[in-house]
């Protein structure tokens, strides 16, 4: 009951707070709009002055981006996971600096660089670091009609219809977020061919593959054909994903127009390997002279032969005073079932118990209730731990002073638990926008936010363009 | 009673000979050589300034690639969007996002510059999107022109209905009333001013004003004309990140 109320409580809140904004500028529009043009426009003259451009200092084909961030994060006490803070030990202040560079030098009629770097510099609690990430960097080529188009080289390519999830974006698992609207993650080496035919778009590609650990390529390929149709105000996407250990993805993705305001997607894809391990109990508790051992849980490949589904459904709907809510619902049968998930909780119960994950055990990783702790701390960086999701976005739309809130709640509608997010945004002058943000991670005991380590953590960031 | 009917249709038949003036499509088809080059591929160089009362105009400033019924737009300014692209094909935007690879589909009802809709930047070719239809000749704030109402020939179209004034003398577009499906006025369009390119003249200057709130009007700047070889494969969603 305390579970549906955390809930219902939040969408209501998103709902009533959106309905009462709603209200409020229609019945502005309403008391002001009724206004009849009455000045004569016509005899309106262009100011000259005020056409003159500010001219930028760079290229055209030169972006440059300053980006000033400053995180205060909020760590749960007594986690769950880390145990009087034995494991992990997490900083509460991050600084970041960046400068980030795309350049997109035309080479020749048919051929062009295309490139995007990073200069990052960091500040931890305990450790600052700077580095250059070359997150694209790759030659493209194109004929004259722009109907067959090669590019090699480091790329990130983007697939899917989603906001929230793209199940259908195979070749960069696990890069999805709340967060869409900046992206850090570097592309892979790639060969892709793209090719039109009649009213289809045609990808084939060979790429290398990521390590987990995102530090690098390994020696792994992977090979995917997308076939794109477009037909009125619809698109199709069907997807063919290969690797070179035989996981084979198949999905398609599709967007819409209903009317003027209102767009819907969905995506679909299904995967005969799982995209994470499963939870098996180890062994029962056993009693090895004065000391109890409890029951010992671990994580292993799933070896059900069986395919791994991901469907996303979702709506757009743009109101007249330029209020815009996206609707996502989200279930992977890749997350944790209800089964595995009670495996979980008692796993870390057992761990805990008699501070066992303490005793000196001897096996070749160590304590293993220590290492279930952890690995389940790990879990986290995979974003949908659970199978069903509901996420709605609200943004007001920029006002006239330029200001935009926008508002994110991404439900785990398996344990309610959920991630709360609203930024407020303003842009100052032509080049410079700043943005104010925090997230709230919460939930009950055991519940997938609940084993967040984050409780909450809020930003100030501030963005120049040049 | 029928005697009089008949008469009327004869008089009507035979004032339409009498007219010999051109046809709805005609003058729409002239109006439009200002705006653009018809179905062949252009570009041109457009500069949106938003004015709202009290405040400060906003400017943006875009690259426009058209052909026949889509355009693909470059954000140049301001700095803050710089990166920013759009294609539109009838009533499917496509939107890239700048330090993203993420193309994602906005409704046409999604505003991204001020007053100026999407269908705004993107209308160049009234003869393509609307059935045009003759009212007659008018005095229109001291400019006789053409009166013409053209509908919407499919949902596609960011206007149901446009009240159009021609100046009669010279076929250049003079004033536009734009209405919605609920037959509300949501643009008044007066065609400021005209340059010379090429040996052929463009408009150059447009007023956009909202006639719902008082003091709320846009400018759109319009220069560098240039026709181009636009291949119909450069018009895709694919392309929004090759820019």
């Amino acid at each position: 009951m305390k579970r549906l109320s955390i809930a219902a409580i939040s969408v209501r809140f998103i709902f009533v707070l959106g309905f009462v904004v709603w209200a409020f500028q229609i019945s502005l529009s309403v008391a002001f709009g009724a206004e009849k043009l009455s000045e004569s426009y016509q005899s309106l003259e262009f100011d000259e002055a005020e056409g003159e451009e500010t001219s930028s200092l760079l290229p055209e084909s030169m972006i440059l981006v300053w980006d000033i961030n400053y995180t205060i994060y909020a760590h749960r006490q007594d986690h769950l996971l880390n145990p009087e803070k034995t494991f992990f030990s997490f900083d509460h202040r991050k600084a970041l600096t960046s400068l980030d560079l795309e350049w997109t030098p035309k080479l020749s009629e048919s051929l062009s660089l295309r490139t995007r770097e990073v200069l990052e510099y960091i500040s931890l609690d305990r450790k600052s670091d700077i580095g250059i990430t070359l997150l694209e960097g790759y030659f493209e080529w194109k004929n004259r009609h722009q109907d067959v188009i090669v590019d090699i080289g480091k790329i990130k390519l983007e697939w899917g219809s989603g906001y929230a999830w793209r199940p259908t974006q195979v070749l960069f698992e696990g890069d999805n977020s709340v967060d869409t609207d900046k992206e850090s993650a570097a592309g892979v080496e790639m060969a892709l061919l793209e090719f039109v035919i009649k009213n289809t778009t045609n990808t084939l590609l060979v790429a290398g593959m990521k390590d987990e650990d995102d530090s690098g390529n390994n020696n792994q390929l992977q090979a995917a054909y997308r076939i794109s149709l477009e037909s009125q105000s619809w698109e199709l996407s069907l997807l063919y994903h290969k690797t070179s250990d035989a996981v084979i993805t198949t999905g398609l993705s599709f967007t819409g127009l209903l009317s003027d305001a209102l767009e819907i997607h969905g995506e679909w894809a299904s995967s005969n390997k799982r995209d994470r391990l499963t939870i098996a109990k180890a062994s029962d508790g056993f009693q090895t002279g004065p000391v109890y051992l409890p029951a010992r849980y671990e994580y292993k490949q799933d070896s059900s032969h069986r395919n791994f589904d991901k469907m996303l459904i979702g709506a757009q709907y743009t109101f007249a005073n330029d209020m815009n809510v996206i609707f996502e619902l989200y279930r992977t049968m890749h997350g944790y079932s209800e089964t595995e998930w009670q495996r979980i909780q008692t796993g870390i119960d057992e761990a805990l118990t008699d501070n066992v994950w303490k005793n000196e055990l001897s096996s070749s990783q160590g304590n293993p209730y220590a290492g279930f702790l952890q690995q389940t701390m790990g879990l986290n960086e995979t974003v949908s731990l659970r199978q069903n999701y509901l996420f709605l976005r609200w943004t007001t739309g920029e006002s006239e002073d330029l200001w935009e809130w926008e508002q994110i709640v991404q439900l785990n509608l398996d344990d309610y638990s959920q991630i709360s997010v609203g930024k407020l945004r303003k842009s100052w002058s032509i080049s410079t926008k700043t943005e104010f943000s925090c997230h709230f991670f919460r939930g009950d005991r055991y519940s997938e936010q609940e084993l967040n380590p984050y409780a909450e953590f809020c930003s100030l960031s501030m963005v120049m363009g040049f | 009673m029928k005697k009089m009917l008949f008469f009327q249709i004869v008089l009507l038949f035979l004032a339409g000979i009498a007219y010999g003036g051109p046809t709805a499509g005609e003058i729409l088809q002239k109006a439009d050589t200002f705006r653009g080059f018809g179905e062949n591929g252009f570009s041109f160089d457009l500069m949106i300034i938003s004015h709202r009362p009290h405040k400060k105009p906003s400017k943006n400033r875009l690259i426009v690639n058209v052909k026949s019924q889509k355009s693909l737009v470059k954000f140049l300014a301001p700095k803050r969007v710089k990166g920013r692209a759009m294609l539109f094909e009838g009533r499917n935007l496509w939107l890239k996002i700048p330090r993203t690879r993420k193309v994602i589909r906005i409704s046409p009802a999604q505003r991204l510059m001020g007053e100026a809709s999407n269908g705004d930047v993107a209308a160049t070719n009234f003869s393509l999107d609307y059935k045009p239809v003759l009212v007659g000749e008018e005095e229109v704030e001291g400019a006789l022109c053409f009166h013409l109402t053209l509908t919407a020939v499919d949902r596609r179209v960011t206007y149901h209905k446009i009240e159009y004034w021609v100046i009669k003398e010279t076929g250049k577009p003079f004033k536009s009333m734009h209405y919605s499906v609920s037959e509300k006025l949501l643009k008044v369009v007066y065609y400021k001013s005209f340059e010379k390119l090429n040996g052929q003249e463009k408009i150059s200057r447009l007023l956009l004003i909202n006639p719902l709130v008082k003091g709320n009007y846009t400018w759109m700047i319009y220069k560098n004309y240039q026709r181009e070889d636009l291949g119909e494969h450069l018009f895709r969603k694919e392309n929004l990140n090759r820019l």
